[in-house]
């Protein structure tokens, strides 16, 4: 998919930034052909607003440790070099007419000398990093000097989509600025796979590159699904364009943006515990036999016993232990939760609030 | 895991100019209104093609499966699907090769254990059946024939394992969601190597999509997802996958079912002798015809022109191999033959290529006995399941002694796969004669 969104005509506009902007987008331009109504570029360059182009000026990127590279360090310079951050401009969105700029984790890493952030009007302004959540791979900028980019008034709210809207096989566009920050550049592709993350991100298979991580996951009525984000993780040794993406969803950025923007880091949140011992899936699938419950565990509380057999979870079928993991996992330290479990020939329902896991990490 | 091979370049400049020149008639096509209402009408046929994609993935997720190779102190992991209601199951041979056990979570997280059926290595398919089951969601196969340069397809995966394993958090549990990836058939009939008559895919395939399907956009499952051409030894999709047909799948499905666990062959016209290309004649030149040969009884006659096999026509050697790469031996094809002006058809039966193959590491052995030691025997060969374990001791095949690995390895190239050699084997002190059906390679 070509990029688009950059139109003729714009930057004499760009001053008034950002109503002026909108304004084109409503009235009939007769030489935007490439942006009619109902085209894909016009639904990229509804989002224009918000996307920025960001400058990294950093003393020293990060080193991964040898043993942790592809084939241990030893392949070629490029099969290494894939957690390295771009040169240039990268992306960012956004957040609020303060000039709170969201954007990925992976890009701001390193020792950073300092940010400078390009605003869709053309203007530089430097900003700082006022928080970090590497488990999210999301940070969080601010524009320095505490001017405001848009008044109450000119301000519009990001389009961010509703919880749960995207589902495998949704189309989505991954917009970005980088490396030339006058044009948005997307990138076309379908949700993968969802629940990745703990249920916090999404799969794409839309490429990621420097231009575009840190940018905007948008769907087929112009909503943010999320941001993008993960190319350089350890974890990830893939990298970038390779078709495997992921993009920490609308939902969980509505949760963990107000800490962000308290200046307070994000921490990876404690693992939930039920407090059950029970066995590796084996091919019955008829449930996660428990074999031990844990003295004064939330299981203990619910009055679950040794030799139950956990069926449902939360209203979901429980096939095995492995999956039961998966679904408390899916919730938080401090959740209730309700299971049926056969003992014998009864099916008993239990209610309990899930607790700390025991062992940090 | 994925296999790897050595970066190639197929650049595509036929097809590709053919594309320009479709966009340049567009992109001038002299009509406003035309141009208007195609980019009014985009988003309105990108729902229309995001509700197909979001029924069909809806519709073949739950056939999906995570395969996981128990290879004694770790994992191969990849991709499957599930063909019929009683759980057979399909992946790639290199999935599931050399593994003590196979394990599959179907999407959703259920979990089987699996029994392998049959092996085509030479194909790279393999077909497992789910243990302990009933009514297993499935996916129907398609007509591969049938695919097109252009058409949009998906692909069902676990690309990097991102479904079956946490890879954000070690430790923390996965959510069995396979991945989905979109793209188009970029071409059909690709010639590569084991991959004899492979459909090439631009969507994402990466490390682990190995095995998964590869699905029209009505449902069905046309192929296997399971190599990829690949850079810097990156094992990272490029935008050039292969896909093994499923009409050649189909076609081994039989031979795969009885296989016992054992591994199926294919088969070729033994004693023809093809020219390269068939540049400016009408059909291949066949160059040689070995003298009291199959294709010698089948008619064949230096001179001749091949037009067609299989009712596909041929005009290059690697398109030649490439159709007899989809067929198992001792099936029979058809062959168009164009000889002083006339057309002739002919009938080849298909005999197993390639080696005899025993599946034994020999050791020397000391002491009295004469004969070949058992230094280990492969897993999932043919010595394996005629019971031959380490330590034995070979000293007799057919009938014939074998004094070293020199004079087996004589023996052995006088044998075709499929053959079935008696081997007289000392063990401690007892003295086995073993039936053994040669495999393969």
């Amino acid at each position: 998919m070509a990029g688009g969104a950059g139109l003729p005509g714009h930057s004499k506009q760009r001053l008034l930034f950002p109503f002026a902007l909108s304004l084109v987008f409503l009235q009939p331009h007769g030489s935007l052909v490439a942006s009619e109504a109902g085209s894909v570029s016009a639904l990229a360059a509804s989002l224009e607003d918000w996307v920025v182009a960001i400058k990294v000026n950093r003393s020293k990127d990060i080193q991964i440790p040898r043993s942790q590279l592809p084939f241990n360090g030893r392949g070629s310079a490029e099969s290494q070099s894939y957690y390295k951050r771009p040169e240039g401009y990268v992306t960012g969105f956004l957040v609020d007419r303060h000039g709170h700029v969201l954007t990925s984790n992976y890009n701001l890493l390193g020792t950073i000398k300092s940010v400078t952030v390009r605003l869709p009007s053309g203007k530089e302004r430097a900003a700082t990093v006022v928080a970090r959540d590497p488990l999210d791979d999301l940070a969080l900028l601010r524009l320095s000097g505490g001017g405001e980019v848009a008044t109450k008034a000119q301000w519009r709210e990001p389009p961010w989509a509703e919880a749960s809207s995207a589902a495998a096989g949704s189309l989505v566009f991954a917009l970005g600025r980088g490396p030339s920050p006058e044009r948005m550049n997307l990138s076309e592709g379908i949700i993968s796979a969802v629940g990745r993350n703990s249920s916090r991100a999404v799969q794409i298979d839309a490429k990621l590159n420097y231009g575009n991580v840190g940018g905007p996951l948008v769907d087929l009525d112009g909503k943010v699904v999320g941001i993008c984000g993960f190319v350089g993780h350890v974890y990830h040794q893939w990298g970038l364009n390779s078709g495997i993406g992921f993009a920490t969803t609308s939902e969980t950025i509505r949760r963990i943006l107000p800490r962000l923007l308290e200046g307070k880091d994000v921490k990876p949140p404690p693992r939930p515990f039920l407090g059950i011992q029970s066995e590796p899936a084996g091919g019955g699938n008829d449930g996660a036999p428990v074999i031990e419950v844990v003295p004064g565990s939330s299981a203990a509380s619910a009055g679950v016993k040794s030799k139950d057999v956990i069926i449902r979870f939360n209203g979901e079928e429980v096939p095995n232990f492995t999956r039961l993991r998966f679904l408390i996992f899916s919730r938080k330290v401090g959740d209730e939760v309700e299971f049926v479990v056969r003992r014998g020939e009864k099916e008993i329902t239990l209610k309990g609030v899930l607790g700390k896991f025991p062992e940090r990490r | 895991m994925k296999k790897f091979t050595r970066s190639k370049f197929n650049v595509q400049a036929r097809s590709s100019r053919r594309l320009y020149c479709l966009l340049a008639l567009l992109v001038l096509a002299p009509c406003p209104r035309v141009c208007a209402d195609a980019a009014s009408s985009q988003i309105a046929a990108l729902r229309e093609l995001e509700t197909r994609i979001k029924t069909v993935v809806a519709a073949c997720k739950p056939a999906f499966v995570f395969i996981k190779g128990d290879q004694g102190g770790g994992y191969s992991s990849g991709s499957g699907f599930c063909i019929s209601p009683d759980g057979y199951v399909l992946t790639n041979d290199h999935v599931i090769a050399g593994a003590r056990s196979v394990q599959a979570y179907m999407a959703g997280g259920r979990f089987f254990k699996t029994t392998v059926v049959g092996r085509d290595p030479g194909g790279d398919v393999a077909l497992l059946k789910l243990q302990g089951g009933k009514f297993f969601p499935f996916l129907e196969l398609g007509d591969s024939q049938a695919l097109r340069p252009g058409q949009r397809v998906l692909a069902l995966g676990d690309p990097f394992l991102t479904g079956s394993e946490s890879i954000f958090d070690p430790g923390a549990p996965a959510n069995f969601e396979p991945a989905v990836s979109m793209g188009i058939v970029s071409a059909v009939h690709r010639y590569s190597e084991t991959y004899n008559d492979a459909i090439q895919v631009d969507l994402a395939v990466n490390r682990g999509n190995s095995g998964g399907p590869l699905i029209t956009l009505d449902g069905k499952a046309v192929g296997i997802n399971g190599k990829i051409e690949t850079r810097f030894a990156l094992g990272i999709n490029t935008g050039v996958g292969y896909a093994v047909p499923s009409n050649q799948i189909a076609r081994f499905m039989k031979y795969l079912k009885s296989a016992e666990g054992g591994v199926v062959l294919h088969g070729k016209i033994e004693g023809l002798i093809v020219g390269e290309r068939a540049d400016e004649k009408s059909g291949l030149p066949v160059t040689g015809v070995r003298q009291g040969s199959p294709a010698a009884a089948s008619g064949f006659k230096v001179g001749d022109l091949l037009g067609s096999l299989g009712g596909l026509p041929v005009r290059t050697r690697s398109r030649y191999m490439g159709i007899l790469g989809t067929y198992p031996a001792g099936e029979s094809i058809g062959a168009e033959v164009l000889r002083a002006g006339g057309k002739l058809e002919l009938e080849a039966v298909l005999v197993a290529g390639g080696k005899a193959h025993l599946g034994i590491k020999p050791r020397v052995v000391s002491g009295d006995i004469e004969g070949v030691g058992v230094g280990t025997v492969e897993r999932s060969t043919s010595a394996q399941r005629a019971g031959i374990k380490e330590g034995d001791v070979i000293t007799m095949f057919d009938g014939e002694a074998v004094a070293s690995s020199t004079d087996l390895k004589r023996l052995m190239n006088r044998r075709r796969p499929g053959d079935t050699v008696v081997l007289r084997i000392s063990r401690s002190d007892k003295v086995l004669e073993l039936e053994v059906t040669l495999g393969g390679k």
